[in-house]
């Protein structure tokens, strides 16, 4: 494994850049980031700092003719307090529903790690109506921005926002496209709990709304949804619902959002999340929330209230808040952050997230975390 | 770079004449579009402190089928804008997943430019959105121009309440354009530049957006190659097109 890693990183990139006048059949393109993380303290939470270099490759392959493939790979250093306090952080580093272990640990101490992760690995082949791809790839059957019910293969998580790509889903992709707007998709995988995930989904356009309905299997249980993606006047209006069926058991999540712009520029949304499996009443303790989310538990909560707004001060500086509320546990977590561009393609980030919830010990903020980072593209 | 795409979305569309006002605007619509276009543009976002630039290619067919492939920075390399009559997707790479925009997003700046995303769709109307009244001649660049007004149909969803247009009465082509909100008051003023042969057909190549308000500050639209009449499909102007084009 560790031999075919040097291969790849012995590619010299001038095989790959190219003249942009015409497409070269390899595209490569990657950042490097460079992010330190602050979680103050909070009794029992002592003052930590964790410093994360995070680098990732991608190169896809697109020759004239039907065949196609991708490979992406993360890289990533980690040194500081999240590794010292976590016995088991080099292993949650995996991602448990890889089929094929592509992960290498170049480096492991008392307070720091490297590691790398192939994130994407696929052949794809592709006809006029048809397409299949083969592979660690990612299968986003998400329409909306916040909540992604309908995304079962995987799930987006809005509050992780250094890893907005998620990791893949060993998986057949099979579509077929049945007009303009309409196709059909099929996708076995390996999926949650180590069991299949195989599904199919129906998309179409009517009236100006993009549909989508998707029926298979998820965890063995038996599970189906919709989603939609279209206009309430001049806001955007989008949802998803999905069902988890097995034995009498029904889980039912429910997502819906609007989005609009002002003429000033204020990007504004708001959405909900109905996430049945969530926690619907005060905690005792603020570990019973798990924020490692899956396709059914998007969140540790049940009922989420989502307000936000980014603004484009300039172009080159952006400001957003996003702010979250879930009733009955009366969690409430306060996310803003700042972008500049200082170069082309580098951009400086500040986040910052805190989270407050009603715990045994009264209403209080829980976790306070700030992050400042140096995003590179090439 | 929102603002941009609008540009783009519009000058795909822009028309001629003996003609009324309305012929000369025709004419310079279709010379500015063809029944298809594809082009390579350079776009730079100039400030009083700092410039960017950014490189789309893009295709259209029509008043009603565009795409917008944007090349580079490379931080935005891959990200795709499809429009489709009303409809407007948006193809994010990083996250495999496409966006469909909410109207309101039409008059937002194009990714930080001067343009906006209407100045690109909207102005695929600029013939059948307004009235045309010839005001006047006027010399650009030693080129004898028509002076038109054109001012918004009742009916039109327009944003500008007054347009100014100069058009080249013997190449038909836009040299220069005032905008006017509502109230009458400028907002920006675009001009043609470097007019000369691309694919059979004499155009600008080089176009400044200038908002009225802020000094030292333009976007600078640039054709760097530009293709008439190739045929595309409509199957070309699809959201799964837009994972695949580059």
């Amino acid at each position: 494994m560790i031999r075919w890693f040097i291969i790849l990183l012995l590619i010299p990139l001038s095989a790959v850049t190219q003249d942009s006048s015409k497409p070269s059949p390899l595209i490569f393109s990657g950042y490097l980031k460079e992010m330190g993380q602050f979680v103050l303290p909070n009794d029992p939470i002592p003052f930590q700092y964790t410093n994360l270099v995070h680098n990732r490759l991608n190169f896809k392959y697109k020759p004239q003719g039907p065949f196609s493939a991708g490979l992406e790979i993360r890289n990533r250093y980690f040194l500081g307090d999240a590794v010292k306090n976590d016995p088991n952080f080099t292993k949650n580093l995996m991602n448990p529903q890889d089929l094929v272990n592509m992960n290498v640990v170049w480096y492991q101490s008392n307070a720091a790690v490297l590691h790398s992760n192939v994130e994407r690995l696929w052949v794809g082949y592709q006809l006029k109506k048809f397409n299949m791809r083969v592979g660690r790839q990612r299968i986003n059957w998400g329409m909306a921005n916040i909540w992604n019910p309908n995304d079962i293969f995987n799930s987006y998580n809005l509050l992780d926002f250094d890893y907005e790509e998620r990791p893949g889903a060993d998986a057949v992709k099979l579509q077929y496209l049945v007009s303009d707007l309409s196709n059909i998709e099929a996708a076995v995988a390996n999926g949650a709990y180590n069991t299949a995930t195989a599904a199919a989904k129906y998309t179409l356009n009517r009236d100006e709304y993009d549909w989508q309905f998707l029926a298979g299997t998820y965890a063995k249980r038996f599970t189906a949804g919709l989603g939609w993606s279209g206009n309430l006047g001049k806001a955007g209006f989008k949802g998803e619902t999905q069902m988890f069926y097995k034995k009498d058991s029904l889980v039912v999540n429910v997502s819906a959002e609007v989005d609009y712009i002002t003429e000033k520029g204020w990007y504004l949304n708001a959405g909900l999340l109905y996430n049945q499996q969530g926690i619907a009443s005060e905690i005792d303790d603020w570990n019973s929330f798990n924020f490692k989310n899956t396709p059914d538990n998007l969140m540790p909560t049940r009922w989420n209230f989502l307000a936000g707004s980014t603004k484009a001060f300039t172009p080159l500086f952006t400001g957003s808040l996003m702010l979250i509320y879930a009733p009955g546990t009366n969690m409430l977590i306060f996310f803003p952050s700042l972008t500049y561009n200082l170069m082309t393609n580098l951009d400086l980030n500040i986040f910052w997230q805190s989270f407050f919830a009603e715990t045994a010990h009264g209403y209080n903020g829980v976790v306070h975390s700030g992050y400042l980072r140096l995003k590179w593209s090439f | 770079m929102r603002t941009a795409i609008l540009i783009l979305f519009l000058m795909v569309s822009i028309p001629a004449f003996s003609q009324t006002a309305r012929e000369v605007m025709v004419k310079m619509d279709e010379k500015m579009r063809g029944n298809t276009s594809q082009a390579t543009i350079l776009i730079r976002t100039v400030r009083p402190s700092w410039n960017r630039e950014m490189r789309v290619k893009t295709w259209a067919k029509g008043l009603d089928y565009s795409m917008i492939y944007v090349e580079s920075p490379q931080k935005d390399k891959g990200i795709v804008y499809l429009k489709r009559k009303n409809e407007v997707w948006n193809w994010m790479p990083s996250i495999e997943k496409i966006i469909k925009l909410p109207p309101s997003m039409m008059s937002q700046s194009w990714m930080g430019t001067d343009f906006s995303n209407d100045d690109l769709v909207k102005e695929s109307s600029i013939v059948n959105d307004y009235t045309h009244v010839f005001s006047g001649d006027t010399l650009i660049d030693n080129r004898k121009c028509w002076l038109i007004n054109l001012t918004p149909k009742p009916e039109a969803a327009v944003v500008w309440g007054k347009l100014v247009v100069a058009v080249d009465k013997t190449d038909f082509v836009e040299m220069h354009v005032r905008f006017y909100d509502e109230d009458g008051v400028l907002v920006s003023t675009m001009n043609g530049y470097d007019v000369k042969m691309m694919d059979g057909r004499i155009i600008p190549t080089r176009f400044y957006m200038v908002p009225a308000d802020k000094k030292n500050q333009r976007t600078e639209m640039i054709y760097e190659n530009i293709t008439f009449n190739k045929p595309i499909a409509d199957g070309f102007f699809t959201t799964e097109q837009m994972k695949s084009v580059h």
